[in-house]
């Protein structure tokens, strides 16, 4: 990549982000090899050229070159034999063993293994990776199918409700609005930026700390979520998921939802608190 | 690197989702572009996910912590790291990168390496620690020699205060790749030569069931 490729990229990319509004200076190349990292998935450990320049929206001749460059740095492998290229071990040092923190486990592991012992319901820990959610911790409960239930590492929308609208709320509100036109411009068709039902859940977390979902949502298995902030963290979002039979309404917003606010308060504290010790 | 050049490289990576600016101050965090990356890589790593249960096994068995890496760079970087269920080892987990020079692990796999790499390493190890270059390079060849004696070392406090690790080197898969496993425990002071007997073994048995498991495998890793 050269110089006056990268000046390139650049001018192009300032023409569409003044479309945005935004205009926040961008190293192009360095972007797509990140786009490039991030197209392969949990299913295929191989992709080939064509693949990856679907999935990552970029020509195959970029595609090409821009592998090439990965893999002489040690975050790709080429097969050669079927022509196709594999994440290598290095990504690993892009920030993954700090991101998986120890911090967020510690402060969370104790009360939500309890959580779902006591109430017999299955908790995810969620964070966001662009607009989705991504599910890095998982306590599973004997209470019902171990398929209904999330791993680690698994997306969710965040869209849909209601675990990413609930993480969503506990942004300050100008980044809460900013994902939301962001959701709305890459799909228009299931969100819509004035939705009066994500208001609804905006308000129902203002005055509650929890959010449950719209009436007419009829998930096969309902959650309630809470934002949660632990300092030093990412933001998060916990959600309690059980199936519809075990999850009446006035169990979500009388007995669930106000266990998960007290409990994430909780975490919040000590976790404050082993700061101030330190 | 220039100014103008970071700046511009961290608000890509902002862009990207790799980091995020820390709330009413200059500084940047992390965020989870990269968790996204890590977990693809090891959910499709066949040989790390054959090879974990019994890794686990033998954390289970000796209550004890059990890492696999590799080279990155000049350092070492866990590539699969079993905790044992009673101990929460909260400092080590997978993507942890630590230093090759002063670690079990680390000087099990320079040890493996062939003569030309290992000299190399050894050199930059010695310049960047300065005054303290020489007694390095004399405690790792100490490891050296207890590598060739036994097959394995011990290191303590190499990592963490108070904690020791065994480890030794070996080479995966169809392709034979080069990793170091070790094993990793508090200090006690009382049993120390008894129980770094009996990791040793443990490990070294771990080690050839790894090998017999993997030998087919793709270990490009």
């Amino acid at each position: 990549v050269t110089a006056g490729d990268e000046q390139r990229q650049d001018t192009n990319n300032k023409a569409s982000a003044q479309k945005t509004l935004f205009i926040r200076p961008f190293v192009a190349p360095f972007a797509r090899a990140l786009d490039l990292l991030s197209a392969f998935g949990k299913d295929e450990r191989c992709l080939g050229n064509l693949e990856l320049s679907k999935r990552a929206d970029l020509p195959s001749s970029t595609v090409t070159r821009l592998a090439h460059t990965l893999v002489s740095l040690g975050y790709l492998h080429y097969h050669d034999n079927i022509r196709k290229f594999s994440l290598a071990s290095s990504v690993l040092s892009l920030g993954y063993g700090a991101l998986d923190s120890p911090i967020i486990h510690q402060a969370t592991k104790e009360s939500m293994s309890s959580f779902t012992r006591n109430h017999n319901v299955h908790l995810i820990l969620c964070s966001r990776e662009k607009l989705d959610l991504i599910v890095i911790d998982s306590y599973k409960t004997p209470a019902f199918p171990e398929t209904l239930q999330l791993e680690v590492g698994a997306q969710i929308d965040l869209s849909a409700p209601v675990a990413g609208w609930a993480l969503m709320a506990g942004l300050p509100e100008y980044e809460c609005s900013y994902l939301s036109k962001s959701l709305e411009r890459k799909t228009p068709h299931s969100w819509s930026h004035a939705d009066p039902k994500f208001n609804d859940a905006l308000n129902q977390v203002r005055q509650t700390g929890f959010c449950t979902p719209p009436k007419d949502a009829n998930l096969s298995i309902p959650m309630v979520a809470a934002p949660l902030h632990i300092s030093g963290s990412v933001p998060l979002a916990i959600a309690c998921l059980a199936p519809r039979s075990k999850m009446s309404k006035s169990r979500l917003e009388n007995e669930l939802g106000p266990a998960l606010v007290s409990m994430t308060n909780q975490i919040v504290r000590e976790v404050d608190l082993n700061e101030s010790k330190k | 690197l220039a100014k103008a050049t970071v700046s511009r490289l961290t608000s890509t990576l902002v862009q990207a989702g790799f980091i995020r600016r820390v709330l009413g101050k200059r500084n940047f965090v992390l965020s989870t572009g990269a968790l996204g990356i890590g977990h693809s890589y090891l959910s499709t790593s066949s040989l790390l996910n054959a090879a974990r249960p019994l890794l686990q096994s033998l954390a289970d068995r000796l209550d004890a912590s059990v890492a696999l890496a590799v080279q990155d760079g000049i350092d070492m970087l866990y590539v699969s790291h079993c905790g044992s269920r009673k101990i929460a080892t909260l400092k080590l987990r997978v993507g942890l990168i630590l230093p090759m020079g002063t670690t079990a692990i680390g000087r099990a796999y320079l040890w493996g390496l062939p003569p030309q790499e290992q000299k190399q390493l050894l050199l930059t190890f010695q310049k960047s620690a300065k005054e303290n270059g020489e007694q390095l390079i004399h405690d790792i060849h100490e490891s050296f020699t207890e590598l060739d004696a036994t097959g394995t070392c011990f290191v303590s406090g190499g990592y963490i205060k108070n904690s020791f690790g065994v480890a030794l080197s070996l080479r995966l898969g169809a392709n034979q790749t080069r990793f170091a496993m070790s094993c990793g425990k508090t200090l006690l002071p009382e049993s120390l030569v008894e129980e770094r007997r009996t990791i040793a073994t443990e490990l070294k048995r771990t080690a050839s069931e790894l090998k017999k498991l993997l030998s087919n495998l793709d270990a490009k890793i």
